[in-house]
């Protein structure tokens, strides 16, 4: 988990300073990259969809109210709804026969075959996932999101946390065939 | 604790205890130490994290996209006319002034609709009978009748 900025610092990037916003998007930049590529399954989706975060953390940087959530929980609050648009996009994309980005897994420097074929198949099962079940396993495993921090960025009351990360890691297991 | 609400919060939460809820992990760790099945249960767990952990992203290099995003926000500095007027509509309070604004705006538009209003009404064609009848909502035709009478 990326350590909370001090309100300092995000009270001087909602009075419009660029080096506190700097500080910003150094801390929580790799946190909600790892998020988004999890989410689409795709590098450059995720660029845009952490571009498009960060830049709407300036522009709405005002709406922001530290004593309501974590920086961290609101960043992922817009990066969750700009996987959703992401979502409904491919949707239509697919309805349309396109064979953009979908399928596209960026094959980097991996450790060695296993990890690579073992990554491979955990972010195929988790794809195969819903978009609330898939955003709540990653939440949750990947990101160290508390339960309160899950039901804020998916606007979901606290039971509903709980029984969707149910659902999601026995849909996960099944897909894994565990 | 039972067998079957520990294996709800390990199915739920996971294997590790520190992401078990703060007032469930005392009496479940104490239930795992004492049942066997619920080790396994918590092995099974295990085991199906260390798979979810074995998916690694691929390393991305941050830097072009971080140069990208700040260039970005420089370019796109000023915020959009509709989030200026929100913000400054609703500002964060801070201070009295500034917590007063959505009133004194709220206020401001009621007396300019006031003013237009009237400026706007002919003002001598209707009488007072009329616009108490019309302000009451009460405008029946026996009372229109009588209204045309008094005329």
């Amino acid at each position: 988990m990326v350590e909370e900025l001090d309100e300092q610092i995000i009270s001087k990037m909602q009075s419009g300073d660029h080096a506190a916003f700097r500080l910003i998007l150094d801390r929580h930049l790799s946190q909600l990259m790892a998020y988004a590529s999890r989410m689409t399954n795709s590098a450059m989706d995720a660029e845009d969809i952490v571009q498009e975060t960060f830049f709407r953390l300036w522009t709405l940087r005002n709406r922001y109210d530290p004593k309501k959530s974590k920086l961290s929980t609101w960043l992922h609050r817009i990066a969750h709804n700009l996987c959703v648009d992401n979502y409904r996009l491919a949707a239509v994309r697919s309805t349309k026969n396109y064979t953009g980005l979908e399928h596209q897994h960026d094959e980097g420097p991996l450790v060695n075959l296993e990890i690579q074929l073992q990554s491979k198949e955990v972010a195929h099962a988790l794809m195969q996932l819903n978009l609330q079940q898939r955003s709540a396993l990653v939440l949750f495993h990947y990101q160290g999101l508390s339960h309160r921090a899950i039901s804020t960025v998916l606007d979901l009351s606290s039971d509903a946390v709980e029984s969707l990360l149910r659902r999601s890691r026995k849909k996960m297991r099944e897909n894994l065939r565990m | 604790m039972n067998f079957k609400r520990f294996k709800k919060i390990v199915e739920t939460w996971g294997s590790d205890p520190t992401r078990w809820p703060d007032d469930l992990r005392a009496s479940a760790l104490e239930f795992m130490s004492t049942e066997p099945d619920a080790c396994d249960a918590m092995n099974e767990a295990k085991s199906f994290d260390r798979l979810l952990d074995g998916y690694r992203l691929c390393e991305t290099q941050l830097d072009p996209l971080r140069l990208a995003i700040e260039k970005r926000v420089s370019v796109g500095q000023y915020l959009a006319p509709i989030d200026q007027i929100i913000g400054w509509l609703f500002p964060r309070p801070g201070s009295l002034r500034t917590a007063l604004r959505p009133l004194g705006m709220s206020c401001l538009l009621l007396i300019s609709g006031i003013v237009l209003g009237y400026l706007g009404s002919s003002g001598d064609d209707v009488t007072l009978d009329e616009e108490i009848a019309l302000l009451a909502g009460a405008m029946q035709p026996e009372l229109l009748y009588l209204l045309e009478q008094q005329q």
